[in-house]
């Protein structure tokens, strides 16, 4: 009976449907989310500073701190890579969706078409968009062209597939009820299909953006001159080691925000899907 | 049994109506032309592998004039659905022919929509939307589009509820905006597939209250595809009493035109009782086979 007592903060049980609840909390009452976090932070800032371990070979998270306040708020020369990874991300995304999500319901919608088609696209699918790095370097050069090239391939996939099975997943009393309104097949494809795979789309874009993240990265730091992943392999080439894990954070955020904010997409797009009701 | 013509409906209903009455796209549509006629129709579904073919229908033929209200009544799997897919121009019969308004069907048209049990909403448009849907695609400005399906919203008993989405509404509220969404393109025909039959027995009833109400206003041919026999005798001007496997006409019965019929009407009326207890006894032996 005391966790009801006005003094302390009962803890909120965690409600069945969160979605819907959980979105307007204050900090307070997720602070069980963050409280592993902290405690191995502190242990982790505890065996630094006692000499447990080495500060040369791993810098406490003070120091992660103070080298990722010192580049984004004092000199701000991370922005500047920040910048050319986000162009990049953002451009190999969007070519993606551009080709991926007509070319999947295309596939979804026509067994003929999926006949065609599926030999090529299961036969490039299983390689790793990191193995196409040096064919990127080798015809585009080390600037932007090459890396959005490896984003957009890494991306193609997972968006191709999902809105496959989405157009796939359509519930046929809609199809029926859309051809006895006379509807024309571009219309159908666009206001039918399309909506109808919405969900899963979004599915596939969120493993795209985690995926993307991933291949871009490791494209910065085979060749470029600026982006995240390069800033990181010149700290860790310089020694920097709390800039090199100031850089890795940096990604672990915009990763984390970017997927939040698909998600609250997703609740924005499909309010009818399951789970976002 | 008793086959009286079906005469058109005054009275209270009428003026309850007024006021969706008055624009065009509510009047009753002008019957001219025959109706639905169906004419030997069967329907042979291939076995898969060694399975022998199934037959779903065999050699089916009725008419339903134009206005009227036509059921087609059934237990499940005498192919009742399967024919009016039919209609719907959704299915093909492998022999026979399904012609609607003095034409051969050959595909869907927006001269017959159909509604369905499962009520075939779009759960990412709203009310609004949803009714508007098939008036774009007979190339109706959005505006003027908006307005037609307003009136249609109200004839529902809607209005208020424009904005919601499927996920947000009753069974019968989503079953009102899927027939709101078929009448708005102004079919001569439409085709009901078990609407009412996901409802529980209240919502059912106001239901059924509320198409006798519709076809009373809009003068539809209107095709009804049920498995109840109280809905059958509460709705139809003409039942279709088909048997299954494979699916055949058993029995063409024409109902006394009076309007509108109540529940009551089925309990306390001689010749309801009569023909009812006649399609029970019929539906209880089994149809002999020539």
């Amino acid at each position: 009976m005391s966790n009801q007592s006005p003094a302390i903060p009962a803890p909120v049980a965690t409600p069945a449907e969160p979605a819907a609840k959980a979105r307007r909390t204050s900090f307070f009452e997720h602070i069980d989310r963050y409280v592993v976090i902290l405690l191995l932070l502190v242990i982790w800032q505890a065996c630094v500073d006692s000499g447990v371990l080495l500060r040369d070979f791993l810098p406490s998270p003070a120091d992660i701190a103070q080298a990722f306040y010192n580049f984004t708020f004092v000199d701000r020369s991370i922005w500047e890579n920040f910048a050319a990874s986000a162009k990049r991300l953002l451009w190999g995304i969007g070519l993606s969706i551009l080709v991926a999500l007509p070319l999947g319901v295309a596939m979804g919608w026509s067994r003929r078409f999926y006949r065609w088609v599926s030999m090529l696209v299961e036969l490039t699918r299983p390689i790793p968009p990191i193995a196409m790095i040096p064919v990127g370097i080798f015809y585009l050069g080390i600037g932007d062209a090459s890396k959005i090239f490896i984003i957009w391939l890494a991306c193609f996939f997972p968006l191709l597939l999902n809105t496959i099975t989405g157009v796939r997943g359509i519930d046929p009393v809609l199809i029926k009820a859309a051809r006895t309104l006379g509807t024309p097949m571009p219309r159908m494809l666009l206001r039918v299909a399309l909506p109808s795979a919405l969900p899963n789309i979004l599915t596939g874009l969120r493993v795209s953006v985690g995926i993307g993240l991933m291949v871009l990265v490791a494209a910065e730091m085979v060749a470029a001159t600026s982006g995240l992943g390069f800033f990181i392999l010149q700290s860790e080439m310089n020694w920097k080691l709390d800039d090199m894990y100031a850089g890795i954070a940096m990604i672990s955020m915009a990763g984390f925000l970017v997927n939040a904010m698909l998600l609250r997409l997703e609740r924005r797009l499909t309010p009818w899907h399951q789970g976002n009701r | 049994m008793t086959a009286v013509m079906n005469q058109p409906m005054a009275g209270d209903l009428e003026t309850r109506f007024a006021h969706a009455r008055k624009p065009d796209p509510i009047a009753a549509s002008e019957t001219t032309s025959s109706g639905i006629s169906i004419d030997g129709v069967s329907m042979v579904f291939p076995g898969a592998g060694n399975a022998p073919a199934a037959v779903a229908l065999e050699n089916v033929s009725f008419e339903a004039a134009s206005g009227q209200f036509c059921v087609l009544l059934g237990p499940s799997g005498c192919g009742k659905s399967t024919l009016l897919q039919m209609v719907a121009g959704l299915a093909r019969p492998t022999s026979g022919t399904v012609s609607v308004n003095g034409r051969v069907v050959n595909g869907p048209g927006m001269d017959r929509t159909l509604v369905f049990q499962e009520y075939g909403l779009f759960p990412w448009l709203n009310v609004l939307e949803n009714v508007m849907f098939g008036l774009a695609n007979k190339g109706i400005a959005k505006e003027e589009s908006r307005v037609i399906a307003q009136r249609w919203i109200q004839v529902v008993h809607l209005d208020g509820s424009e904005g919601k989405y499927p996920h947000q509404l009753s069974g019968g509220m989503r079953q009102r905006v899927a027939i709101a969404r078929a009448l708005a393109v102004e079919p001569r025909t439409l085709l009901m597939d078990e609407p009412f039959g996901a409802l529980d027995q209240f919502t059912r009833i106001s239901m059924q209250k509320q198409i006798a109400e519709i076809w009373t206003m809009t003068r539809k041919t209107i095709l009804f595809v049920t498995h109840s026999i109280d809905e059958a005798l509460l709705l139809g001007d003409r039942i279709i009493a088909l048997t299954p496997s494979p699916g055949r006409v058993r029995a063409i019965i024409d109902l006394p035109g009076e309007r509108p019929r109540t529940q009551q009407d089925l309990i306390n009326k001689r010749e309801y009782i009569d023909i009812k207890r006649d399609l029970i006894e019929m539906f209880e032996t089994p149809a002999e086979y020539q």
